[in-house]
């Protein structure tokens, strides 16, 4: 669903979509209208570039047909920015998501992370790159069933040939950061959806990288854990300093955005 | 790549997923691997026991034995049968003149021919030697002295080409075709029947095999296997130092036979108990010629033809009567003579005649034995069982008969005669001559380079020729083969095995390659999404590569601890099965002075387990190559979104 940038337009949008429950309808009006709000701040800058798009195109082959997953998509996003991919589906913003942390290479266009231009890196260093420099989190946590959860957070530490000392210490901070330390010694089984999306926002912190690329975080999340892991986000983005780009279906997530991407048809809409 | 520890600890967390299929394929690949850790363990159980009993007898020694291939066909051989015929010939006209002079009746037909001859194809006649007959036992003889076969001297020198460091020899005594005789007298008593013989024919066990059976070898060969406190000195009482089958030493010593379902340590006490109750036991063995042993004969007949007529009023006792032996091995008495004078005098003509023409006087002499040690016994079983086949591995130190020094020949006339001037028509085709040799390598290639099989196609002996010829047209007049230890054999055995092990061990791993493949494949198929992850926060394709690596190597490990674990049991049930029986066995054909001494069926050698443990790991590793290069080309994208 695309939600409307005009706020007349979102009302009436909204209305239907509450089943005209006006007062849930005006509620949504509101971070729609603060979402539009941010949405134009953006021409603000807040710090540096850190992801730099640049007429990005993703072309799929299926069968004897391309399929245009991204067209001339061009974005800049700032150090410390917290911004959310939205769009209907099929609209290419987990292929924008996919490309900005190197897990695809574009069929055209540059994409530039903190200076580099990801699609010229081997594959042994985009895989240096992506684990030092992006934390990523996805829908449903993929946190490793056998391992616990200290040694779940330490994954990216041991790829990262971190010291053992080093990366217990680092998990500790980070279990005590999310609200996890008394889980460390339990396993991912144990733990409830909302505490295997912290544990997993954990895991992408490990490395301390400048970016976390996070692909519906609240998705399969009850609205109550929804929120708490946004406000970890957000309490990340200030504590850390670290650009979070998540892609979302929920508005009240991509309202709590500094700035919103709207795609559509594998282009920017707004 | 990451830490070994952290790689660890990230391989083991895939043996705890798909766990049935995990332990089905541990068990079934487990259980392949097994043959091979059941046979390396057992086998070199084997190799070892051995090498532990090879301190004794002769097995730590690389011996080897020839024997003459060119005793000649005598049979068939046309000069031996002319001669033969010829001398016939003349012998009876001999006779008929020597009859004329002494004024006695001599009846050529009762002089049979030389050769019997048979029908043979398109209606001709063949004729083969009859080697009882005494034209053709001179025939045979002078043949034998004008074609003399290779003996000592050949061999040695055949043999010093390949370095031998010593020589001895050994003669079984010969075939003797006259109609001796020679025994064992049982408890000191001679018996008398008609069945007894110097040549037993068949296979016999126990005292009856002595006159089949006795050899006399060098008494460096014997030393090994006399029992503690015995010497191979010829005794004070001039009793003979003999080795002899336990048979024989357990009819000697009176002992009842032990019951073929007697038990394994049954029989093992059994052997401990002969072996010190045999020490030094004494026996005699009775030798009579044939002019002896047919007067005997004659008195046994006699008596029985008197028994038998003794109601009948007009039977007659004959004239002259010999009686039986007043002591064992004694001469035939003449219990009665009622000839006439004139009778007298034409049986004094007659033995005149006899003797003229090669009767001989009658003769018996003891032999007096002592036990020195003993052998196992000759098996003449072909036996698949495997605690058989086993023991023929160590059967063949000495070998199964009864064993006297050379030199009782030189000290006892009686042992000369029959071992040396037997009236044998067989050349030589008792004596072994053997070869010490310093190293297995040369011994083998002594026997390799110069053994020759006779060549029964182009010497056809059914048609007079002599097989042993193509031997000596070869220069290679020896059958050649490994004796008195197995060294050879288990030096080849060991060889065989090795090749075994290696090339069954190959198939084996292919096999557990195809069925490991279908689980590490399965595996790495499951965790694609668990891959795509990890390639997303960072892990290059190596690191995960040596993930699966490692968890192959756990995986293969864990087979090869339960190939090992079964392979143990096999060997262990298989020694509790069979080990004291072949211990016995292997106490008695080694000689073994500690009779604590045990063999055992089960025993790990550390190559042949390292051999074991690389190809599973190896088929392990073969078995993830595929599967791995599949998953990681796989776009991580598409596995995360897939598993969604």
């Amino acid at each position: 669903m695309i939600i409307k940038t005009d706020p007349l337009q979102q009302a009436a949008q909204l209305l239907e979509i509450t089943g005209y429950d006006v007062e849930s309808a005006i509620a949504a009006v509101h971070s729609a209208h603060a979402a539009h709000q941010r949405l134009h701040a953006h021409a603000v800058p807040k710090g540096p570039v850190v992801v730099q798009a640049k007429n990005l195109r993703k072309e799929y082959k299926v069968g004897k047909q391309h399929v245009n997953a991204l067209q001339d998509v061009s974005l800049e996003i700032h150090e410390g920015e917290f911004v959310a991919f939205t769009g209907p589906s099929g609209s290419g913003k987990s292929t924008l998501l996919q490309l900005i942390g190197g897990l695809d290479k574009p069929s055209g266009g540059t994409i530039t992370i903190d200076g580099q231009d990801i699609a010229r890196l081997s594959d042994r260093k985009l895989s240096r790159f992506r684990n030092r420099t992006i934390g990523f989190v996805f829908q449903f946590f993929y946190l490793q069933p056998f391992l616990s959860v200290q040694t779940n957070l330490a994954v990216p530490g041991i790829f990262a040939r971190m010291k053992p000392a080093e990366y217990k210490e680092r998990t500790r901070e980070l279990a005590a950061a999310v609200g996890l330390q008394d889980r460390l010694q339990h396993h991912p089984k144990e733990l409830s959806g909302g505490q295997m999306q912290r544990a997993a926002i954990a895991r992408a912190l490990l490395n301390k990288p400048k970016l976390i690329l996070a692909d519906e975080p609240t998705g399969n999340l009850d609205s109550a854990n929804g929120e708490a892991i946004i406000e970890l986000f957000d309490k990340v983005r200030k504590e850390f300093g670290t650009t979070v780009v998540v892609v979302t279906h929920d508005p009240k997530v991509a309202a709590r955005a500094d700035r919103e991407i709207i795609l559509k048809d594998g282009r920017i809409a707004g | 790549m990451i830490r070994l520890r952290e790689a660890t600890m990230l391989a083991l967390t895939k043996l705890r997923t798909r766990k049935v299929r995990l332990v089905v394929t541990i068990v079934i690949s487990g259980l392949l691997f097994s043959v091979l850790a059941a046979s390396s363990i057992g086998a070199r159980g084997i190799f070892s026991s051995i090498a532990s009993f090879n301190k004794e007898g002769l097995s730590n020694r690389f011996l080897t034995q020839g024997n003459s291939l060119s005793s000649g066909n005598v049979f068939m051989n046309k000069d031996i049968i002319d001669r033969a015929s010829a001398i016939y010939k003349d012998t009876i006209e001999a006779k008929k003149t020597e009859a004329k002079k002494l004024g006695i009746e001599y009846n050529s037909e009762n002089d049979r021919p030389p050769y019997n001859e048979y029908p043979g194809q398109n209606g001709t006649k063949i004729r083969s030697i009859d080697p009882t007959q005494p034209a053709a036992v001179q025939a045979i003889k002078e043949y034998n002295t004008s074609h003399p076969q290779p003996g000592m001297d050949e061999f040695k020198k055949a043999a010093s080409t390949y370095h031998a460091s010593a020589f001895y020899e050994s003669h079984t005594i010969p075939y003797d075709t006259s109609g001796s005789q020679l025994e064992v007298l049982k408890g000191g008593k001679e018996t008398y029947d008609d069945t007894k013989s110097a040549n037993n024919n068949g296979p016999a066990t126990g005292l009856d095999s002595f006159a089949s059976n006795w050899s006399l070898m060098s008494e460096d060969l014997l030393e090994p296997f006399i029992l503690p406190g015995e010497s191979l000195a010829i005794g004070k009482d001039g009793s003979i130092p003999i080795i002899i089958p336990i048979s024989a030493a357990e009819q000697l010593l009176g002992a009842k036979a032990l019951p073929s379902s007697a038990s394994a340590s049954d029989r093992l006490e059994r052997t401990r108990q002969n072996r010190e109750s045999i020490k030094g036991f004494t026996f005699d063995a009775c030798y009579r010629n044939a002019t002896s042993a047919s007067l005997v004969n004659e008195a046994v007949t006699a008596q029985q033809e008197i028994d038998q007529n003794k109601n009948k009023k007009d039977y007659q006792k004959p004239s002259l009567q010999y009686g039986l032996p007043a002591e064992a091995c004694g001469p035939a008495p003449i219990i009665r003579d009622e000839r006439t004078a004139e009778q007298k005098t034409l049986d004094d003509k007659q033995l005149q005649f006899d003797q003229k023409f090669g009767a001989t006087e009658g003769m018996q002499s003891k032999i007096h034995f002592r036990v020195v040690g003993m052998v196992p016994d000759a098996n003449y079983s072909i036996s698949t069982d495997v605690s058989q086949i086993i023991k023929s591995l160590v059967t063949s130190s000495l070998g199964s008969g009864w064993y006297a020094p050379l030199s009782a020949a030189a000290t006892n006339e009686t042992v000369s005669q029959l071992f040396f001037e037997a009236n044998t028509q067989f050349a030589d085709g008792g004596s072994l001559y053997f070869a010490d040799f310093k190293t297995a390598d040369a011994a083998r290639t002594f026997i390799d380079q110069q053994n020759c099989t006779p060549d029964y196609q182009k010497y056809d002996p059914s048609s007079g020729g002599d097989p042993a010829q193509s031997c000596i047209d070869s220069g290679k007049p020896f059958g050649l083969g490994p004796y008195g230890s197995n060294s050879l054999g288990l030096e080849s055995a060991k060889k065989t095995f090795q090749k075994f092990f290696t090339l069954i061990g190959l198939g084996i791993a292919a096999i557990a390659c195809v069925i490991m493949m279908g689980t590490v494949g399965k595996m790495i198929a499951d965790s694609r999404r668990e891959t795509a992850v990890f390639r997303a926060i960072g892990a290059k394709k190596l690191d995960i590569a040596q993930i699966y690596v490692l968890y192959t190597v756990f995986l293969s490990t864990l087979i090869f601890l339960f190939a090992m674990f079964v392979g143990l049991a096999i060997a262990v049930y298989a020694n509790h099965r069979w080990a004291t029986d072949i211990t016995q066995q292997a106490l008695v054909a080694y000689n073994a002075q500690d009779l604590n001494k045990a063999f055992r069926l089960y025993s790990f050698y550390p190559p042949d387990m390292l051999y074991l443990l690389g190809i599973t790991v190896t088929a392990g590793l073969l078995s993830a190559i595929f599967p791995l290069i599949r998953s990681l080309r796989r776009n991580p994208i598409r596995d995360m979104r897939d598993d969604t």
